[in-house]
């Protein structure tokens, strides 16, 4: 629970080996945390191993085209950062939300309107220079998919309403509403698929290692999560919302609203799943595609569940996480294991880290009622 | 549909009479019933005595001690105090079993100077997390130098009491801090204008046991300055903070970056008593501050407090224990079924009648 709090206080070194209990605790706790991290990724690629050798697949094979198309080349490394910036932004929406002991699940409902206001920004607003057009965009796509999370943490905060079910009807709201948006009113003649036409050339981001797509948003992404730790770790939101996550009784004894933590979290949460919605859209497709995210904010739950919502962490495992994906369609082709094998690992890893929080997350949130 | 509270009883009731249960186990059962539904229980009580069935009945009332049963066990602080007919006792013997006095170690001296009003309560009416009416009608004051002490059986509207004076229940009736009327103020103001509290339930509302001790000094300031900038917090400032306090108030601790859940009650209880007495607040409100602690702690606790009242604080002590109620107060309150039924100076009343008065026996 104590998330990146690595400093080893100063002078304490040898004393250590005599009295165990002299170790810092955040330090052995965080360590810990770590010591965590790599055993269930380690249980996850042996189960994934497990699966393959029975459905008889060579496993070293499998994940040596899988590691090797991922890390192999300076193209594939950028397409795998390529694969992890959605990720991060969704990994830090979901790390906030959990840390404050919110279970908000409407990152994907932000993301998808999030991404249709960058394309929309995008499409309409055709004489503006790069320098104004992609900051309007991400900050359309950030208001519109912090509002959207902010509505279950206004019911939540006010009227106790479950976020956990809120949040995931309102991202089939979402996502049904986006669809209807580009089969109707944003409809463009003669296309087949469900998608509004392309943004302007001066919205699209800049690539950062071409062939690849990776583009600005990577930066972005990472200096979201940078942001991050500044926010959890040393202003007044980040100490109101750990107090919150940790205990929501004692939170309210020392006289913080939390109601308005929730809101506040529940508002950036949605921020960062626009965000991850527009610069999918004006980094790779140009334009908003119906169903475009394929679930990359259930991906952001599962390494914010994995890391226990550290964002440096979030970060670092986004990036396997990306690599995971870049690497799995090129596994696909030399070693005939279908790509399904990422599926695989990541709900082993869901498996091992809900596991866990299940005793301590899903306990206070029964205490809380 | 829900049924009533009465009506769960009885349904708690038959379920043991259909599994053919031969001891009935009670724990004050007329706790949440209207005086009628008491009669009628007390009806079905008889009838199943007379059926040859044992009943064990937990109470802190004792017109139902004498009502309703033939012999009385009475426990105090865990210890059996006495075991007596109840036929043969009065009401004002049992109430001596249930206060019993121990020898306090050390005496206080009163209050020397009783200032200007600090806290005042004038009819407040408030219901519990049923929605039963748990305050009826409370009104008080405390001064400034003084020590109020609340005398009452837990249960009878303490908790809810201490929640509406901090903000965090709905009431009817006005809370004052000063001239102020703080009925409709949230927590923090309050706070921020001199209001400070020690909670009941030291690891739920008074501490993060996940976090340090210089995240919990701060709970309740780390949002002014010099512990924050505009948004930062200052983590150092912080420690600092957290390390003078360890040591003004003795704190047994690694550092201020120790776990809170690490240290033993007594000095997790002086975590609580330093942060909120670190600013000499005007308005103390303390909820059994040292229950569940060794004698040495419990006595620091008592000390600050004391030494509180002494520069001008107003002190309202909230305890379940009349031995620190008679050593601390100024002037006592008793608290029965959600009401004030007695106020009297320690030194013009006895234990006796305090017992009497918790227990409910209002014509002492």
């Amino acid at each position: 629970m104590h998330d990146v709090e690595m400093e080893h206080e100063p002078g304490s070194g040898e004393g250590e080996a005599k009295s165990p209990s002299r170790i810092p605790e955040a330090f052995s706790g965080a360590l810990m945390n770590i010591g965590k991290v790599v055993l269930t990724l380690v249980v996850a690629l042996l189960m994934g191993a497990l699966v393959m050798e029975l459905s008889g697949k060579d496993a070293l094979e499998a994940y040596e085209a899988l590691f090797r198309s991922s890390l192999g080349s300076r193209t594939a490394i950028a397409n795998t950062l390529l694969a992890a910036t959605p990720l991060i932004f969704t990994s830090l929406s979901a790390a906030i939300g959990f840390r404050a002991g919110v279970f908000n699940v409407g990152a994907e409902g932000s993301l998808y309107l999030g991404g249709f206001a960058a394309a929309w920004v995008g499409f309409t607003f055709t004489n503006l220079p790069s320098l104004v057009i992609i900051p309007l965009a991400f900050l359309a796509a950030g208001l519109v998919g912090g509002i959207w999370c902010y509505i279950p943490g206004v019911l939540k905060a006010r009227l106790a309403v479950d976020e956990l079910v809120t949040t995931i009807l309102l991202n089939y709201v979402a996502i049904l509403f986006t669809e209807y948006l580009v089969n109707g009113p944003f409809l463009v003649p003669g296309v087949a698929n469900a998608m509004t036409e392309e943004i302007v050339m001066a919205a699209r981001l800049p690539r950062l290692a071409p062939p690849s797509q990776l583009n600005a948003s990577f930066i972005i992404a990472v200096f979201a999560g940078l942001l991050m730790v500044f926010v959890m770790t040393k202003t007044r939101l980040g100490y109101e919302l750990r107090a919150t996550g940790d205990n929501p009784v004692f939170t309210r004894w020392a006289g913080i609203s939390v109601p308005a933590v929730i809101e506040k979290v529940m508002f950036i949460g949605g921020l960062l799943g626009g965000l991850a919605g527009a610069g999918q859209v004006m980094g790779v497709h140009y334009r908003f595609v119906a169903g475009f995210s394929s679930g990359l904010a259930f991906s952001g739950m599962t390494i914010a569940l994995l890391v226990r919502n550290s964002p440096i962490g979030a970060i670092l495992a986004s990036l396997l996480f990306g690599a995971l994906r870049s690497g799995s369609a090129t596994m696909e082709i030399f070693s005939d294991v279908p790509r399904d094998l990422i599926t695989v690992l990541e709900a082993t890893i869901i498996f091992f880290a809900a596991m866990e929080i299940s005793f301590d997350f899903f306990k206070r949130r029964r205490h809380d009622r | 549909m829900e049924l009533s509270v009465s009506a769960q009883q009885y349904v708690e009731i038959i379920k043991l009479l259909y599994r053919q249960a031969q001891i009935l186990i009670l724990d004050e059962p007329t706790a949440v019933l209207t005086p009628h539904e008491i009669d009628r229980l007390f009806v079905i009580l008889e009838q199943l005595r007379d059926e040859g069935r044992t009943i064990i009945f937990i109470t802190h009332k004792l017109r139902e001690v004498k009502e309703i049963c033939s012999r009385a066990t009475i426990l105090r602080r865990g210890v059996v105090a006495g075991c007596v007919d109840v036929a043969d006792t009065t009401e004002r013997e049992l109430a001596a079993m249930m206060v019993g006095r121990q020898l306090m170690d050390i005496d206080y001296e009163q209050s020397k100077q009783v200032g200007s009003m600090k806290l005042r309560l004038t009819d407040v009416w408030a219901n519990d997390d049923r929605g039963v009416p748990a305050l009826k009608g409370i009104s008080f004051d405390v001064h400034s130098g003084e020590i109020v002490g609340l005398a009452g059986v837990q249960g009878n509207g303490q908790s809810e009491l201490v929640e509406v004076i901090g903000g965090m229940r709905e009431a009817e009736g006005n809370v004052y801090l000063e001239e102020q009327n703080i009925s409709r103020m949230a927590l923090r103001k309050r706070r921020d204008d001199g209001l400070a509290i020690i909670p009941e339930k030291r690891k739920e509302q008074g501490l993060n046991l996940a976090t340090t001790i210089s995240e919990n000094v701060i709970a309740t300031r780390y949002y002014k300055a010099p512990f924050s900038q505009r948004f930062a917090v200052k983590q150092d400032k912080a420690d600092s903070f957290a390390a003078s306090l360890m040591e003004r108030y003795a704190i047994k601790a690694e550092g201020p970056r120790s776990f809170v859940s690490t240290l033993s009650g007594g000095n997790q209880q002086k975590v609580i008593t330093a942060r909120e007495l670190a600013e000499d607040p005007p308005v103390l409100i303390a909820a059994h501050p040292t229950r569940g602690l060794d004698v040495a702690a419990a006595r620091f606790v008592r000390d600050e407090l004391v030494k509180r009242r002494d520069q001008g604080g107003a002190v309202l002590l909230i305890s379940a224990d009349l031995d620190e109620l008679f050593a601390l107060s100024d002037r006592l309150l008793v608290m029965y079924d959600g009401r004030i039924v007695g106020e009297a100076r320690p030194e013009e009343t006895s234990f006796e009648e305090v017992g009497l008065l918790m227990a409910g026996h209002t014509h002492a």
